[in-house]
């Protein structure tokens, strides 16, 4: 094995990439204080997943995806995150964050159903493209409102089937094992988002 | 609707293209509101390590150490109010029903001001904000931030040490942090088996022994590693060395038979004769000869596909393959060579340039016409990081995610 030598002098800054995943689970240590109830870990679950559990309800708003309404949905999501947190074990089926998912799908499925938020219009919608600035490209722009608005159309079961394969990459038996039904049901979910999608995305083709 | 896709058998999602499911990207949630969430769990703030400010550079010495001893001495108060607060505070249960049906006014988040949270993987790592150690329990480290910006370091015997700038003046701030291994080894494989090797560190070549399989390499932080095959008659190929931060790591490289490459038989008779080769190189036997020249940030030139520019060419040039019906202007040469990557401890991103998906990092190499260009990072997590670039004809330039 030969020996390459180094080169000391350099003083650009590293490039070091980092191809294996970056943790995207809490440790068994960590998950085990929350589930104690130690402030310091339940913080550390709320920093690792809340993006997660943001992006999905914020998509499950669709065209109505205003950005306090997400953070509301946020929010009570995780208070049952974390009152049904001592009853998950690492030893089941679900990872973590396929099981905090599930919660938080349920979670916005039944604040949806109560609050029955109005869709917005699509020239009222401000926050599809991501917070992006102005300057993105109008395509970008009009992609987003496009899938926004299908989302928005489909019922928030479908929706959170929907979410849950294309953004979450859960797979079916996850999904319906979060969403309490049969994987034959989420075919049919996945089938009718699909097709939904499918329409829509024709108009910018 | 009609697909042709089956229900039974394909996932149902399997014809929507992603690249387009992925231009609705949500936003980032508030900065504060893993705060807001943690006061409607009623959650008291974590144990915090409150960090001196910054020491007088004339008196630097002394304030460092009555730093740490000040550090050390709040560590082991907060760790002693921290366990009689976990002694005293009632077991943790499920929240009221109430805060379920009825969600409150959220509260401003408590606390003296902005956290730092830093998760480092391995997680022995040392932290220090501000040359200042930072000590808790691992992987978590929480301090308290003073408003400005801070000089976070984490550091590991055997791992490239990381440097961040981190800002509390916009709250808590999260940290990860995945440290890359210093010394690797590498196993190298080509095809064909005997192309030789070059290996460019910051474009200067590094030799590499003939024949051999395995290198060990320590790598210098700040570095760019890229690996060169070359052999006759092939086009020779020089790529980013994906170094991933494991101990080991196998590289395969594969060359494509150049088809202007003479036959064997006059390439060998090529290098038997006189220097007047095919190019008039003296050196025809160096397969790398032909390439490039060395210690430049501009590689541009060592780009095979690069066309022959308009000033080199002969005045009276005429290009026996233009047609006449070639009217129309060609688009601009990709002459500039955009270098992407994450910078260490972050993981992998995708990348696009001008809202085209390139790829994803580990580092990559993407020509690019001159001009200004677009850059986007976005990891799986929504988060996303843009810059926009100029690069100029001929540029080789390095952006790398922050």
């Amino acid at each position: 094995m030969s020996t390459i030598p180094s080169k000391s002098s350099v003083s650009a800054l590293a490039v070091l990439p980092t191809p294996t995943a970056f943790p995207r689970e809490l440790d068994g240590a960590t998950l085990v204080a929350a589930q104690r109830g130690e402030g310091w870990a339940r913080r550390a679950l709320v920093s690792m997943y809340q993006r997660r559990v943001h992006a999905l309800a914020w998509r499950m708003l669709g065209a109505a995806g205003r950005r306090h309404l997400a953070e509301d949905l946020v929010q009570e999501a995780f208070i049952r995150i974390f009152g049904a947190l001592p009853r998950f074990s690492p030893e089941g089926s679900a990872r973590l964050s396929t099981w905090i998912l599930s919660i938080a799908a349920r979670s916005v499925i039944d604040e949806l159903r109560r609050r029955q938020p109005r869709v917005a219009p699509l020239s009222a919608v401000d926050e599809l493209d991501g917070g992006e600035r102005p300057d993105l490209r109008s395509e970008q722009v009009s992609v987003g409102r496009v899938i926004a608005r299908a989302v928005g159309e489909l019922s928030p079961e479908i929706r959170a089937a929907f979410l849950l394969r294309a953004y979450h990459e859960l797979d079916y038996a996850e999904i319906a094992e979060a969403l309490e039904v049969s994987v034959g049901t989420v075919k049919s979910r996945l089938w009718r988002a699909r097709a939904a999608l499918k329409t829509a995305l024709e108009e910018i083709r | 609707m009609t697909s042709e896709l089956d229900p039974e058998r394909d996932d149902a999602l399997a014809d929507l293209d992603p690249d387009l499911l992925a231009r609705w990207e949500a936003p980032a949630p508030a900065e504060d509101l893993t705060c807001r969430i943690m006061a409607r769990l009623n959650e008291s703030p974590a144990p915090i390590v409150p960090l001196a400010a910054p020491a007088e550079a004339g008196n630097r010495r002394l304030w460092l150490a009555l730093g740490a001893v000040g550090v050390l001495a709040a560590a082991s108060l907060a760790l002693v109010l921290a366990s009689t607060w976990r002694r005293a505070a009632p077991p943790p249960a499920a929240p009221p029903a109430a805060a379920v049906s009825a969600p409150a006014a959220v509260a401003p988040a408590p606390g003296p001001g902005p956290r730092l949270l830093v998760r480092t993987v391995p997680r022995d790592a040392i932290v220090t904000v501000d040359d200042q150690p930072v000590r808790g329990p691992s992987p978590f480290v929480v301090a308290e931030l003073s408003p400005g910006s801070h000089r976070v370091r984490i550091e590991r015997e055997g791992y490239l040490p990381v440097t961040r700038t981190v800002d509390g003046s916009g709250g808590d701030v999260e940290l990860p942090v995945e440290l890359g291994r210093r010394d690797v080894v590498l196993a190298l494989h080509t095809d064909p088996p005997e192309a030789a090797l070059r290996l460019w560190v910051d474009d200067e070549p590094q030799p590499l022994e003939p024949g051999t399989a395995r290198h060990a390499l320590s790598r210098d932080p700040g570095s760019f590693y890229e690996l060169e095959a070359s052999a006759p008659g092939y086009q020779s190929r020089r790529i980013p060395l994906p170094l991933t931060g494991a101990p080991d790591q196998e590289v395969r490289l594969t060359l494509v038979p150049d088809p202007d490459a003479p036959p064997p038989e006059f390439a060998e008779s090529m290098v038997r004769g006189s220097s007047s080769g095919r190019r008039g190189s003296p050196d025809l036997k160096d397969p790398f000869s032909s390439r490039r020249r060395t210690g430049s940030a501009d590689d541009s030139a060592d780009d095979e596909t690069a066309p022959m520019s308009a000033d080199q060419r002969s005045p009276d040039f005429v290009d026996p393959f233009k047609s006449r019906e070639d009217k129309e202007p060609s688009p601009p040469a990709k002459t500039a060579i955009l270098r992407l990557g994450t910078d260490s401890g972050q993981g992998p991103a995708k990348v696009y340039v001008d809202g085209r998906y390139v790829g994803t990092t580990p580092v990559m190499r993407v020509k690019v016409v001159p001009g200004s260009h677009r850059i986007k990072f976005t990891w799986p997590d929504g988060s996303a990081w843009i810059k926009r670039v100029i690069v100029k004809d001929g540029q080789s330039k390095v952006v790398k995610s922050e």
